[in-house]
């Protein structure tokens, strides 16, 4: 019987693209997800079909579900041949998943998009075999009708690569072990020269109203923003951070030819959900300016980025109350009370001084983008 | 179900974080002179700032046509709260004395009490550049960062916040009132006075304490902050005669306030 690997969080990582890093016939998947629906599709159907983007075309695989669970049908004990669980829920639903995997000797490995959730993970488990990884890679968490006709749990994804804290060891699965200084190094481009980016091509696609990032990047003025914000990124990068050039040129030149990938079919709604995520202090949009500011320079492109995501508002969004924010308050709380900037510093006096011309830019673009 | 209704009290909700965020702002501007004066006993005062603050709440929730039960105008003996059609109950700041001292523990509260409950409220902290909001029936909010239900936890475990009435209506109830104190300081993780419920009962209803409690609260002091805690998934229990402005009250987590309900109960 094959040994199972637990997957929490079936969604465009967990599903689309970590049974990818394992050999075919060597393991069946446990998956773990709130949604009853999906969970429901992945127990009855026992399989669905992943398919990778490769050279130019779609590579498909049959993953096997050897049992598809709702969290409070979880129960630790059952799954004592795990040889590893993943964790992929969002960084908000973290400290919800923390005692599922109490009761696990595996070890842990937190796929979520911020490596404080390791800390997360281990204090609510009380484990300490919790590791770091990042899923180099975009994947989407549908496809396209035609795929989804034959299977409707089918999901694409592109050829990347999982990153892993070395330390999390014993378990045979095609990633690539990093050490800190490696990992430090891969979560940096991650989160400046992807995350960063890729969120200002969803918000702006939101306001040219298109359904998928690579649509978004078809517009000439998106993709000149998109550009814009990875060359002030990479500006600031190669400042500040004792990282090879050759490597951030390379990453943030994959980075721009996956957005524009007419094979993903990556959602928008999907990449600009929580917005008040995406616009943490020190997170992927408005650190991303303060390291710009703090290299000598104002980036107009990040800046519109921030903009566009104060303004995103898209039905069923868990920070929909943000539009209720805004119609509350003044632009000025908006960023002292929203974006949590203190008042006078560098960030906030430009963002005061500069989002009535974005907005204005923002509209016209939408204008725009209704004309044709 | 519509899941795209506009939610409850949409523009109750706005019109409050609205007005408590201009006045924030306006707390912040502290003159050095500021104008103290005793109003029921020597340790409730009011300043020329209270007035200020007031007459700008008043100024933001008129559009809306509700009547506003305030602080600084409200006479004890001859107003009443309307029971028969919603009101907003504002504090200018609570926490007045903390405010005269430079001490930053103090807030702007307004809230909204329909057929005697508490249905939407925002309250600023401005001093910690807070705002604590409610959303229709869909949450609540700290700086629009959703507050999650509190964890469970034993008294013991917990760490609580009180408040006295602004004046002992006989020493017996004092005493009394101190003795709770010392019960729950002795039975808890401690039992702090910061010196304003609003703050308190925040702080409850962001995790940072499990439970806050009051004896002879005015409406004003807890309105807002209550109906956030409400929201935020705290146990609220609140003993008020209809009409009257004076409540006991407390906040936070079930187990706790089942706890300090019982102390409670044996002061009264």
């Amino acid at each position: 019987m094959s040994q199972s690997i637990v997957i929490v969080g079936a969604g465009a990582i967990g599903r689309g693209f970590l049974p990818w890093c394992f050999a075919e016939q060597r393991y069946e998947f446990v998956f773990v997800d709130a949604n009853p629906r999906l969970v429901q599709q992945l127990d009855e159907r026992a399989q669905f079909t992943i398919f990778m983007v490769k050279d130019g075309r779609l590579e498909p695989r049959t993953v096997r579900v050897r049992r598809a669970l709702l969290p409070a049908q979880f129960h630790p004990g059952d799954h004592g041949d795990a040889a590893a669980v993943f964790v992929n829920v969002g960084p908000r639903n973290v400290d919800r998943v923390a005692p599922l995997v109490a009761g696990l000797s595996c070890p842990v490995i937190s796929c979520e998009n911020d490596p404080a959730t390791v800390d997360q993970l281990r204090a609510g488990s009380g484990r300490r075999e919790i590791y770091f990884a990042i899923p180099d890679v975009i994947a989407s968490n549908t496809a396209p009708a035609e795929l989804l006709a034959q299977d409707p749990l089918s999901v694409i994804c592109e050829n990347g690569q999982l990153f892993v804290d070395e330390a999390a060891a014993g378990v045979d699965c095609d990633w690539v072990p990093c050490s800190r200084q490696e990992l430090d190094k891969q979560w940096t481009a991650k989160l400046y020269l992807h995350n960063t980016p890729h969120c200002i091509a969803a918000y702006l696609g939101s306001w040219v109203g298109v359904q998928y990032v690579h649509e978004a990047m078809q517009f000439p003025t998106v993709a000149a923003i998109v550009k814009g914000a990875m060359t002030e990124m990479l500006t600031s990068l190669k400042l500040r951070w004792n990282i090879p050039h050759a490597f951030l040129d390379w990453y943030a030149e994959k980075e721009l030819a996956r957005f524009s990938s007419r094979l993903l079919f990556d959602p928008i709604s999907r990449v600009a959900r929580e917005p008040l995520r995406k616009l943490e202090l020190e997170g992927r949009l408005l650190g991303a300016a303060q390291i710009c500011l703090s290299s000598g320079f104002v980036p107009a492109n990040i800046l519109t980025g921030i903009a566009s995501a104060l303004l995103f508002q898209a039905d069923g969004d868990a920070d929909n109350h943000l539009a209720f924010m805004r119609r509350a308050l003044r632009p000025s709380a908006l960023l002292t009370h929203v974006l949590n900037l203190r008042k006078g510093e560098a960030l906030e006096c430009v963002l005061r001084e500069q989002l009535p011309n974005i907005v204005g830019r923002l509209e016209s673009l939408e204008r725009g983008a209704q004309a044709t | 179900m519509n899941d795209h209704r506009t939610p409850l009290w949409e523009r109750e909700a706005e019109a409050a974080l609205r007005a408590v965020s201009i006045a924030g702002e306006l707390a912040l501007e502290r003159p050095e002179a500021l104008g103290v004066r005793a109003k029921e006993s020597a340790r409730d005062i009011v300043t020329d700032m209270d007035l200020r603050i007031e007459s700008v709440l008043r100024e933001q929730l008129a559009p809306l046509g509700h009547p506003v039960v305030a602080e600084e105008s409200f006479v004890m003996d001859t107003d009443s709260l309307p029971e028969d059609r919603p009101a907003f109950v504002v504090d200018p700041i609570d926490g007045t004395a903390n405010y005269a001292s430079g001490l930053s523990l103090y807030a702007v509260s307004v809230g909204l009490i329909s057929a005697g409950c508490l249905v939407t409220g925002a309250v600023a902290i401005p001093a910690h550049k807070e705002l604590f909001f409610t959303h229709g029936d869909a949450g609540a909010y700290l700086n629009g960062r959703a507050l999650k239900p509190p964890a469970p936890c034993t008294l013991s475990q917990a760490l609580v916040a009180a408040t006295f009435s602004g004046r002992a209506s006989s020493r017996d109830i004092r005493t009394g009132e101190f003795r709770l104190f010392g019960q729950i300081n002795d039975a808890s993780r401690g039992c702090l006075r910061l010196g304003s419920a609003a703050v308190n009962i925040c702080y409850v209803a962001a995790g940072r304490m499990q439970a806050a409690y009051g004896f002879d609260a005015k409406l004003w002091d807890v309105a807002g902050a209550l109906a956030v805690a409400r929201q935020a998934g705290c146990a609220v229990f609140v003993e008020r005669a209809p009409g009257s402005v004076v409540l006991d009250y407390a906040v936070g987590v079930a187990g706790v306030v089942t706890e300090i309900q019982s102390f409670m109960s044996e002061v009264r």
